[in-house]
């Protein structure tokens, strides 16, 4: 596969103009495309005597896994899989990409070893495109930690799914302000996230965009946008075989007893499930909430509650 | 040209029979919840009005029309795939239920309207598209259509609805309490900027760029479904 030597390959296409205004040649560090800026981590996961074992993997600096681990005792066959970032963080440059294919019954967890750091940019900005396919009947749980993004930085991030209609798909991410201890809090250049999720034929189901830049239009602390909060997150659940209506009821009722955050639930578009977004003041209070969604989710639709993922 | 100036004012005027007057776009949960006094804070208003029209209503709603608009390029022709994609991603990006039912109900309220009273081949294509179910028929991309069928240029149709939907807001705030019909118009009139400019910044993008972002809004809106007592319908 010599595609994935290539730029390109890693690069999100049709990337905003906001963005590109930082794409300057990187003066202190290794260039756009160089080795070690590319990183590519590319999955296949299936159901084999009946656990989900990895079936294909390629993966190149600085984008790595270990093999998966099975740590819930409610769903053995569930593979937990550990995205590692090399190097402790996301720096300029960076153009990385992640493919993840869930096989038709598979049931797939992903998540990082622990949050990512987003460092400050000069020169550049930096990217991750993240795919994920869910096949027939099979359950990816992709609950990455919160990103920290750094004073200066500027990350954009695609992600792309696609999802079989009987497929259970729980899709989450966490922002956090910065580096809380050095009163760090959005001072970040740019910060933008899209999500899109497509059924297998490709029809668009529903787009989401975090589109964050401090002092500028789409500043955070304007009162629209986090509204005085510091931590925004979005939850997506979609799954076929509870109503969107009982599954938006579900939700509501886990997250109603939950202090310290300000937490929204409805439908999603195209009856394919429900959205939750929340925002909050502490990250502790905002990940407990996910997790309480999360697992309020879960135990309906993959029939156990959230584990331990001994991540210490 | 006159004509076409005209028609941005019967569109945009809060008499016209599309029922947008029962909307406050989350405004009402901002009441409820304590987020705004009353009177609210001019400033805090004018800042929410300005977060809505430049994060939300400009990149969403903005760009439908204004794709709808580019998709009818007369009276008697119409770019349906064009028009559709724009309808679909628009209902993709609005995540609250409330959102999307408002926003197609007043959107076949206004074909209705449309249909029956101005008469042109574009819109009636269109209309039997949304009525069969082919296209979600979103208030934004029927008004895109309507408009470009009456001879509204795209700046012009996008800065319309902008105003329409800012001139609601306010009335809507005042039937809430949270400002009297004064400071009303004065935050009408100190957002008058941010609506040209949000306008101009949209009028050339394409489907792809539609999207909203304003994640406090999105919560109160949410949260607007679960509400009991209620003056408005989002």
């Amino acid at each position: 596969m010599t595609r994935r030597d290539d730029l390109a390959w890693c690069t999100p296409t049709e990337l905003p103009e906001e963005l590109l205004t930082f794409g300057g040649t990187v003066r202190d560090g290794l260039a756009v495309g160089a080795p070690g800026k590319t990183g590519v981590l590319d999955l296949a996961l299936a159901q084999r005597a009946g656990r989900t074992k990895v079936i294909r993997q390629y993966q190149r600096a600085p984008l790595h896994i270990y093999r998966p681990i099975y740590l819930d005792p409610g769903r053995p066959d569930m593979a937990f899989v550990f995205l590692q970032q090399q190097g402790d963080g996301i720096v300029q440059g960076d153009r990385c990409r992640v493919d993840i294919d869930c096989e038709p019954g598979s049931a797939v967890h992903v998540t990082t070893q622990a949050s990512t750091k987003v460092f400050a940019a000069r020169d550049n900005f930096a990217t991750q495109l993240i795919n994920l396919r869910v096949g027939a009947g099979a359950v990816l749980e992709y609950l990455p930690d919160p990103v920290v993004p750094f004073r200066g930085s500027r990350l954009f991030q695609r992600t792309s799914l696609s999802a079989a209609e009987d497929a259970t798909v729980i899709l989450g991410e966490i922002l956090l302000p910065g580096r809380v201890a050095h009163d760090e809090a959005h001072a970040y250049d740019l910060y933008w996230t899209e999500t899109e999720a497509y059924d297998l034929d490709g029809k668009l189901l529903f787009a989401d965009t975090l589109r964050l830049r401090p002092g500028q239009v789409g500043d955070p602390r304007s009162p629209g946008v986090l509204g005085g909060y510091d931590i925004v997150a979005t939850l997506f659940v979609m799954c076929s075989r509870m109503s969107p209506p009982d599954l938006v009821a579900l939700l509501r009722d886990a997250l109603a007893e939950v202090p310290d955050v300000l937490a929204g639930v409805s439908e999603l578009p195209a009856g394919c499930g429900a959205a939750v977004r929340m925002l909050g003041h502490t990250s502790t209070a905002v990940q407990a909430a996910m997790r309480t969604a999360w697992s309020g989710a879960r135990t309906s639709l993959v029939g156990a509650p959230a584990p331990d993922l001994r991540k210490g | 040209m006159l004509t076409g100036f005209l028609s941005v004012l019967q569109l945009s005027d809060s008499a016209f029979p599309s029922g947008r007057y029962t909307l406050s776009s989350g405004l009402e949960t901002l009441a409820q919840t304590g987020r705004l006094a009353t009177p609210g804070d001019p400033a805090l208003l004018s800042a929410l009005l300005g977060d809505h029209l430049r994060l939300a209503v400009a990149p969403s709603d903005g760009i439908g029309l204004v794709c709808a608009h580019r998709a009818t390029a007369t009276p008697d022709s119409l770019d349906l795939e064009l028009v559709t994609s724009a309808d679909e991603r628009l209902t993709a990006v609005k995540l609250s239920r409330e959102a999307r039912e408002t926003s197609t109900r007043t959107g076949r309220a206004l074909l209705r309207v449309a249909t029956s009273t101005f008469g042109a081949r574009a819109v009636s294509h269109y209309a039997r598209h949304v009525q069969s179910g082919r296209s979600p028929g979103n208030h934004a991309v029927v008004l895109g259509v309507v408009s470009a069928c009456l001879g509204v240029p795209r700046p012009e149709s996008v800065a319309g609805e902008l105003f329409a939907f800012s001139a609601n807001w306010v009335a809507a705030a005042v039937r809430l309490a949270v400002t009297d019909h004064s400071t009303a118009q004065a935050v009408l009139h100190e957002v008058r900027p941010v609506m040209a400019e949000a306008a101009l910044h949209v009028v050339d993008k394409d489907v792809p760029d539609i999207a909203s972002c304003t994640p406090l809004l999105d919560v109160m809106a949410m949260l607007h479904e679960e509400s009991e007592l209620r003056l408005f319908a989002s």
